[in-house]
């Protein structure tokens, strides 16, 4: 009996700090029914792609198309000359991306089929630059209410396809806007785990013609 | 002597599972958020159940993992992470068989600890190893270094002083809870 009363007594020490911090923390969301496929992108992205200045389309004709590659020239991370380095199939993209499969999926920001997704938490980072077409939401942005928030909600699909970024390395800011946006419907979506660290290194490094917007 | 050796065991299983527990309840209070995620992917409970949980499971996870570092109700806070273990066994176990997509378990937040993020066998495995160490606490009581020990001590020296006589008292010091 003593320690049945213990048991209870934790239990209910435990859910009333629980039901504080519930109350401290906020409301979470959680979106109900199943999870979304998200839809799936054609072959070739229907409009040329941002280059770095992204006030010019890339050219899409200065070169012919590599015969075994999905990704077609004028795309985003086809440097002129270069060789694909390997076939995308978006279906088998996982929760992380590397550098190529962010490129690949860059090229169909205009299409709005897929949306960049800057995560990092500082304002000034973002303005200093970032993914070309990205947009910035942060977690605390989410927390707060921002307007930027809904603005998202009401200018993309729930099955848009959405890579987010924040600097690098195991960058936790990533999964904080991944869970939110996947709590608000947002269920198709992809890390770009090595982040602007990487994307603002390589993109300069390999001319690829992927924004850096100022 | 066998006595002695159970009463450090149980004192390095309350120590390792109650840093565990805390560790793994530090790493969810962190994002609640990532955390609703990860409980809604396992299609366990439902969905007017998961915000209550996404803050219910760290806490009880933070006073489980106090009581148990402490050897404060060491036998209470035993039970109650066997209990919470049990039930995040089945959870793993239900998404294995019926095939559900899940991917990270959330045990630990984001962090891999032995086992890769997605619930597997390896999951089912640790939990269990963690229920055993819950189970010996439960047994053989907190054994040495606890609050409950000392508690108990200082009946026993109150039941000393007013009898004359230690086997009146309670048990030996460290082994109630």
């Amino acid at each position: 009996m003593k320690h049945l009363t213990r048991f209870l007594a934790m239990l209910g020490l435990a859910l009333s700090v629980a039901l504080v911090h519930s109350w401290v923390h906020g409301p979470l969301v959680v979106r109900t029914g199943d999870p979304k496929a998200g839809r799936p992108l054609p072959e070739r992205p229907e409009t040329a792609a941002r280059d770095p200045s992204g006030d010019r389309p890339a050219q899409a004709n200065d070169e012919p198309d590599q015969p075994d590659a999905t990704v077609p020239r004028g795309t985003p991370g086809v440097t002129p000359g270069a060789t694909v380095p390997r076939q995308f199939d978006v279906t088998t993209f996982g929760k992380f991306i590397d550098f190529d499969e962010a490129v690949f999926l860059h090229g169909f920001i205009d299409s709005g089929l897929v949306v960049f997704v800057d995560a990092r938490s500082r304002e000034d980072h973002y303005t200093a630059g970032h993914i070309a077409g990205a947009v910035r939401l942060s977690a605390d942005m989410f927390d707060a209410g921002h307007p930027d928030v809904d603005m998202f909600m009401g200018s993309y699909p729930d099955d848009v396809r959405i890579v987010i970024y924040c600097s690098g390395g195991d960058c936790d800011e990533s999964e904080s806007t991944r869970a939110r946006l996947m709590m608000r419907g947002y269920e198709v979506s992809h890390i770009y785990k090595n982040g602007w660290d990487e994307w603002s290194v390589r993109v300069g490094l390999e001319k690829i013609r992927v924004g850096i917007d100022p | 002597m066998g006595r002695v050796i159970a009463d450090i065991l149980a004192m390095v299983c309350r120590w390792v599972l109650g840093g565990l527990l805390l560790f793994a309840a530090w790493h969810k209070l962190q994002d609640p958020q990532s955390f609703a995620e990860s409980i809604r992917a396992f299609k366990f409970l439902p969905d007017h159940l998961i915000i209550v949980s996404a803050f219910a499971f760290p806490w009880l996870e933070v006073v489980a993992g106090v009581c148990l570092v402490l050897g404060w109700w060491g036998r209470a806070a035993a039970v109650l992470a066997g209990l919470l273990l049990a039930g995040f066994t089945v959870a793993i176990a239900r998404v294995l068989i019926l095939g559900i997509p899940v991917g990270e378990c959330g045990c630990f937040g984001k962090l891999k600890i032995v086992c890769e993020p997605a619930p597997s066998i390896c999951h089912i495995i640790r939990n269990v190893l963690m229920m055993l160490m819950a189970l010996l606490p439960v047994v053989v009581g907190g054994g040495y270094l606890c609050l409950d020990g000392l508690c108990a001590g200082k009946r026993r020296t109150n039941a000393t002083a007013a009898y004359g006589d230690p086997s009146l008292s309670t048990p030996v010091a460290g082994k109630s809870s």
